[in-house]
Formats: C-alpha cells, structure tokens, sequence
C-alpha cells in the first residue's frame, strides 16, 4: 500500500486532504481511500503510462536555453486536486467580478475618461509609466469591451485555507490545454476513479473559446468570422497548447509571415490567395506583435498589424496594452477597482501586498524584509523573485538597494503559506505545495471554465510551482453538486 | 481553404514519408542479400544503391567505416545527412508538426511515436550498431517500415480530401515516381554491382505482381516498362502521375497557381501513356534522364504553387472570403 503522507503537525500551510488533527477531510475521503489500494509500484506503472502517452502524444513544451530544442513531457502527478461545488461557486463569482472589472479597468484606460484616475482609485503616474501601458492602444475600442477575451487568475489557499489572488495574467495566459489533457491522461491511468464523484466535464473549452472569439469579431465581418491563432511557430515553449487550441476550435494556426495586411486590411496567405482575417488570437507579446510600432528586429510580427486594429478592421485577442491591468504594481488596487466600477465588495481577496514608492509602506517592509516575498513587477514565470526567509543577508541587502533605485519597479509581499496536498515523491505520497489558474472567457459575457490548472512545486518545501523551473501539475476536479459528499461522512 | 505554408508542408511531409519507406525497402532487401554474399561484392552493391538514392556525396562525406553493415547504418541511422531513414522520418514529423492542428491526432500520433522509435536506436550510437551485426539498423528498417505502412493507413482512412490530403498525396506520389526512375537507372550497364531486374522490382515493392506478368527472371527493359507504364500498379510512374494529375485537377479549381504544375503532369502522363515506350527505351539513358529531369521539374511546379502569391496588387482583384465568396463590405 502506497503511504500517504499528511504535512506535518507544525507546518502551517493548509494541507487540502487532511485537517489539522491528521483526519481525512470528507472531500476527500473516496479519493484517499482509492488511492491507500494502490502500493508503490501499482502508482509507478500508471505515471509510466501517463508519462508514455504523453510523449506519444508530443504533448510537450521547449526548454528554453537548450541548444538541442528538448521538448520535455508536461509533467503531471497521479493524485487529482478537488473542489467541492459549493466553494467552486465562490470562487467563479469572484473570478468573474474580478475578470468584470479589470476589462472595465482597460476600457477606461484606452478608451474611456480615466475616471478611475480621475477619482483617484488608481494613481494616474501608476498607469502611464507601466511598461504594459500601450500608447497606440489607445482610443482602440473592442466589442462588449472585451479587452481580456482570456484571463488567467493565479489563486492560492492561505493558511485558514482561504482562496486568494496572487496575480492576474491578461496577456497571454497559457496552461488550459494542460487542463484538458490531464484529465485525458487521468482518465486512461485511473479508469475507475469516476466511480466515486461526478465531476464537470472539460471538454467544452473550445467550444466556449470560439464562440466567444466570434462575438468580438469587427462589425463588418459577417456571421461567420474568420480566426486565426498567431503563433512565434514550432519552437516556442507553448506551441503544443497553439496547435492544440486551433484543432479544437477548428481555426487556421498562422505564424506572422502567413499574414499580409494591405489598406489596414489583414490577409491570410492561402493557395487561393488572400482571404481577409477578422479575429487574431495572438499568442505573441506586444512588443513582437507589428514591427512597425514595436520592435522593428521582431520576425514574429506581422507589418501593419497595428494600423489594422486601430482602423477596426481586425480584432486582437487579448487587447495590445492589457499589460497595464496585470502589472504587479496594479495588483495592490484592483479589489478598489472592484468596488469603484461594480459598487460590490471583492469576493476574492487579494495577496496582502505592498506598494515600494509609498515611503511608509517600504519603510515597514524593510524592516522584515526576511518575512516577506520580493516581487519585480516586471518579471513572470516566477523569476527574480526573492523569498525573505530562504534569502542570504547579501541577498536582502541587493534586494533593498534596488528597491531604493526603482521603487516603482517593486513590490513586496506577505507570505502565503501556500496550500499543500499529496503529489507523489519517490514512493510516497507527500504534501507539496500548489496554486490554481483558473481561465476565465469573456465575449458578450463573462464565463468562467471548470477549475483551472493546479500547478505543484515537486521540491518538498519551494514554493515555485512554474513548469519552467521544475513544477508539475494535477488534474483538478470541480465536482458537480449532485456528486458533493456530504459533510461529516 | 488552406494556409500555403500548411501546404508546402503537407507536400514535403509526403515526399519524406514516401523516401522513408523506399530507403527501408530497398535496405531490407539489401540486408538480406549482403548475408549471402562475400563482402567485397556485398559492399559494391550497397554503394550503387546509395549512388541509386543519389547519396553519393553525404556517403563520401560520412567517412562510412568498411564494415559489411556500415552502409547500410550509413542508409538507416545516420543523422548526419538528410537521405537517411531516420533523418526523412525526423522531417516527416516536423513537417507535421507544423500542421498538426488540421491533420487527424492519429497521423501525428503515428509519425511521433515512430520519431521516437527511431531516435531511440539512433542514441546507441554508430559502433555499437556495427558490432550487433547490423541487428539495430535491421531492427529500425522493420520499425520504420512497418510504421510509415500506419502512417499511410491513417492517411488514407482518416484524412479529409481536402486540399491538405491533395498536397500530401502528390508529394508521395511524385517521390515515389522520382525514385522509380533513379532505381531503375541503376539496373543499367554491366557490372557485377548492376542490380538485376528482380531486386529493382523488390526495391520497388512491385515483385510478387510482376511475377504474375513477367515470371522469375524478367530483364531490365521489361521491368523498366512495368514500373513505367503498368496502368494498375500503384508503384508505377503511370499510374503515379494519373493520380497526380487526378489532386492537382482537383487544386486548380480554387488556386490558379497549380495550373502550370498540372499541366506538366498531364503532359507528361500523356507521354508515358501514348508515347513508344520501347522505342523510347532503345536509349534507355536518355529516355531515363528525360523523364528524371521532367519529374523533377513537376515536383518543382508543384512547390512553388504553393508559395502564396503576395503581391498586393492581386489583393483588390482576387480576394475571397470563404462561404459567401464576398469581398469585405467598405
């Protein structure tokens, strides 16, 4: 029988399948019992046919910085991560409040009055000198002010277990098609596990991701628009998730030299020639985007494509400047952004954060610079951050110089203790940290998809959970109402 | 509607599949008569057919070590050129991957996992291979031919007949018909490394039916007629360029650039067809050159079709829109 580790009795973090007194917690008693029949090397064979389908598969990313272009299996850990119905609901009306008013948050911005600004909500500094603020995005409408078609919320659980936001990417979030095909590969592995729950399906998200790309197509473009992905092309990290997402919603996958645009126009090169696009969901930064407002080396970009979306011709999924919302120095603001645009109280709250450039806020943060989490707000994928109590003195004292230099460039955070659960390890299975990107579609309304990708740091204590520096993942559950177990069984 | 790129790469994913499944043939068979021949005359034969695949230069280049296996691991497991099996079923899956989206998960499936395969008894590395007797190369010649056999089933059960499946099956048919031709060239001459007409039809996959037709030691022109002109042997050039004409037919009806390209194959397959064959065939060399250099014009044709016509003078003229066929309202 594999062993099945609890955290330990002093640990602080939330532990998800075990209350404090070492007791299974009812949601997941069906899951921990199935899994006590297995021993190790049972759970060994299923990683082994979940490991081999997915090379099969090339279900895979690029590891950057490798000259050989390594494309490595998406790892994933057998044991799944529940949420019961009652707290998915929670979380989806706080994630679509959230999604609400961030999408209200960019149409004031680009083009609306500012009136947050205006009101003081947000500093007006704040926003302009972001290096997401995008200057040729503005006065560029998009319809149902949709400038965030994909979000992709970072939550994790806090020591009392309670959800919170630590980042919001309106960019370009990936991992969805990891969602998708974890619960494929679960399926295979563990065909009997669904024995015990219903669970909500995920198979839709295609579906749900083209319908809402189609509403925000130009007017002019008819009842059938024509989509396209964007991609860098076969080398970048996410280019399976790429061809994924256009097999599912059946669109054309381009790179930026199949596009061609002409009198603001863009054209798709076919063997028929050139056949107008209305919806580009790019997965290429801004700043690769249109060599002619941007970076003129970039190779990725198609010429023109600014001019286009500005004359209204295209629509560009997600909005060119959606940088601006998701800058870890916007963070801090956004549950007021809430309650200014929505008039509610913010469902989800925020990672306690603080903002560098007010002196008593950095003043009270120096001083416990070894307690909290250092953030450069420019940075994702988990680089350049500094965690206070794992850093050297050398460490916290570089840290606070070059908060001193840039504080705008800085935040700084308290700890969450980030919930842990079960993940195989060597032959048990031990509590490791984790977080949840739920996605989040916009269109005419707001939508938010079942679970998310649990991302899980497999190093026993880290606290980083990116696929880029040695994090897994876990099939997530949401289970279905009818499908909940009761309390207290 | 198809992406030109997309195109180009459905075409050279069929030209790399169709030579990934030549080269393990004819090394199959090879191996099997290296094993019942002395060396020195094992070793000239293996040469012609690296000169047949037109590998001449890469095989100088490889410093190919005098083992009785080292040419034939020269053919298979060499990644260092591109003739290789190994390297034409990495291009497949390349050439795949880039349209991986509009084409069925099973042929992705099939030609990654054969990649994987591949690479796999490529990683063993080249001296390890001699000193197995050949066992990993003939190993990765069942694998590779019994995996681009899959690959042609799910191509041919699965794929839509679209103007994806038109680019792919053109590609195959075109490299199995330039191939035909080069085999058949080293049948030629009169030397002991002259392969004879059974082992050009075995390296043609076409021996148990000539058999039927042309009995147990056909010679050279009769095999060169059948591999040229049978109209119901899927291995001939004949047969190859009706089935060409056949996709490009289809193409042309939307994408005027194929034109050209269709008519050469029509041109062509008219030759082979009502044209003298044997007299044709009284200068074998030439007629050989002929159509080798004809082929590999079509094949050019057929390329450069797909490159998308981009000048934006043809934007106001001839711009569709998929469905309705309207122009964008102004």
């Amino acid at each position: 029988m594999a062993e099945l580790q609890r955290s330990d009795a002093d640990q602080l973090a939330y532990d998800e399948a075990f209350d404090r007194d070492g007791n299974v917690r009812p949601l997941y008693a069906a899951i921990v019992e199935r899994f006590s029949n297995f021993d190790a090397a049972e759970l060994r064979r299923r990683e082994g046919i979940i490991e081999e389908e997915f090379r099969r598969q090339g279900i895979t990313f690029t590891v950057y910085g490798d000259s050989q272009g390594t494309e490595r299996t998406w790892p994933m850990d057998l044991f799944p991560r529940l949420i019961a119905a009652t707290e998915w609901q929670e979380i989806e009306r706080g994630l679509a409040q959230r999604v609400t008013a961030l999408n209200r948050f960019l149409a004031d911005i680009y083009t609306g009055e500012g009136a947050a600004m205006a009101d003081g909500v947000v500093p007006a500094w704040l926003v302009h000198s972001s290096d997401g603020f995008e200057r040729n995005a503005f006065g560029v409408s998009v319809p149902h002010d949709a400038h965030c078609v994909i979000a992709g919320i970072d939550l994790v659980r806090d020591a009392e277990g309670q959800y919170r936001v630590l980042e919001d990417n309106l960019r370009n979030p990936s991992g969805i098609s990891y969602v998708i095909e974890n619960r494929a590969a679960m399926t295979r592995a563990f065909p009997r596990v669904w024995e015990d729950h219903t669970v909500e399906p995920v198979g839709q998200y295609g579906r749900m991701l083209r319908t809402a790309l189609e509403s925000v197509a130009p007017t002019g473009a008819g009842d059938k628009p024509l989509i396209v992905i964007l991609t860098p092309g076969i080398y970048n990290s996410a280019y399976f998730e790429h061809a994924f997402l256009a097999r599912e919603m059946g669109v054309e996958l381009v790179e930026g030299p199949d596009l061609v645009v002409d009198e603001h126009v863009v054209y798709l090169r076919t063997i028929e020639g050139l056949v107008p696009v209305d919806v580009i969901y790019r997965r290429i930064d801004d700043t690769f985007l249109d060599p002619v407002s941007f970076r003129p080396d970039s190779t990725l970009g198609v010429p023109g494509l600014l001019g286009a979306m500005r004359a209204g011709t295209v629509t560009v999924c997600n909005a060119v400047g959606n940088g601006v919302a998701d800058d870890k120095a916007i963070h801090p603001y956004v549950t007021d952004l809430i309650r200014y645009y929505l008039g509610e109280e913010p469902i989800l709250p925020n990672v306690e954060t603080h903002v560098m450039w007010e002196p008593d806020q950095r003043e009270a943060a120096f001083e416990r610079l070894d307690e909290l989490v250092i953030k450069p707000v420019g940075e994702s994928g988990g680089y350049g951050i500094v965690i206070g109590r794992n850093a050297t003195d050398e460490e916290l004292a570089n840290a606070r110089a070059e908060i001193e230099a840039d504080p705008r460039n800085w935040v700084v955070q308290e700890v969450v203790e980030l919930s842990t659960l079960a993940s195989m390890c060597d032959d048990v299975l031990e509590p490791r940290h984790l977080d949840l990107r739920p996605f989040v579609i916009t269109g005419e309304r707001t939508q938010v998809f079942p679970g998310g990708l649990t991302r899980v740091a497999m190093r026993k204590g880290s606290l980083i959970v990116n696929s880029s520096q040695g994090g897994g993942s876990k099939d997530t559950w949401v289970l279905a109402p009818q499908g909940e177990t009761p309390a207290g069984t | 509607m198809i992406l030109a790129r997309h195109a180009d790469s459905l075409l050279w994913a069929g030209r790399y599949l169709e030579r990934a499944d030549t080269i393990a043939r004819c090394v199959s068979v090879e191996t099997n008569a290296v094993m019942h021949r002395q060396a020195t005359e094992a070793r000239l034969a293996s040469r012609r057919l690296v000169q047949a695949l037109g590998l001449q230069d890469e095989f100088v280049a490889a410093q190919v070590g005098t083992g009785p296996y080292a040419v034939m691991d020269f053919l298979v497991s060499d990644d260092s050129h591109p003739g290789s099996v190994v390297s034409a079923v990495q291009a497949v899956r390349e050439n795949l991957r880039i349209v991986r989206d509009r084409i069925p998960v099973e042929l992705w499936e099939e030609a990654n996992s054969l990649h994987i395969l591949m690479q796999s008894a490529k990683s063993v590395g080249a001296a390890a291979r001699e000193q197995t007797g050949g066992e990993v190369s003939r190993m990765s010649v069942i694998t590779a031919r019994r995996g681009c056999r899959s690959l042609s089933g799910v191509m041919t059960e699965s794929m839509s007949r679209d103007e994806g499946y038109a680019f792919m099956e053109a590609g195959r048919l075109l490299e199995r018909s330039i191939l035909t031709v080069e085999l058949l060239k080293s049948g030629l001459g009169t030397g002991s490394d002259v392969f004879d007409g059974n082992r050009l039809l075995a390296f043609t996959h076409s021996l148990q039916a000539a058999r039927r037709e042309l009995g147990h030691s056909p010679q050279w022109h009769a095999v060169a007629k059948f591999l040229l002109q049978h109209s119901q042997m899927p291995r001939s050039v004949l047969w190859c360029l009706g089935r060409v004409e056949l996709r490009l037919q289809d193409l042309a009806a939307a994408a005027g650039a194929v034109a050209t390209a269709r008519r050469r194959a029509g041109a062509l397959r008219a030759h082979l067809e009502y044209g003298e064959l044997d007299e044709l065939l009284g200068q074998p060399e030439a007629e050989l050159a002929y159509l080798g250099s004809a082929l590999a014009e079509l094949a050019a044709d057929v390329h450069t079709s797909t490159v998308a016509r981009s000048s934006l003078a043809e934007v106001h003229a001839q711009f569709v829109r998929p469905g309705d066929g309207r122009g964008r309202p102004q």
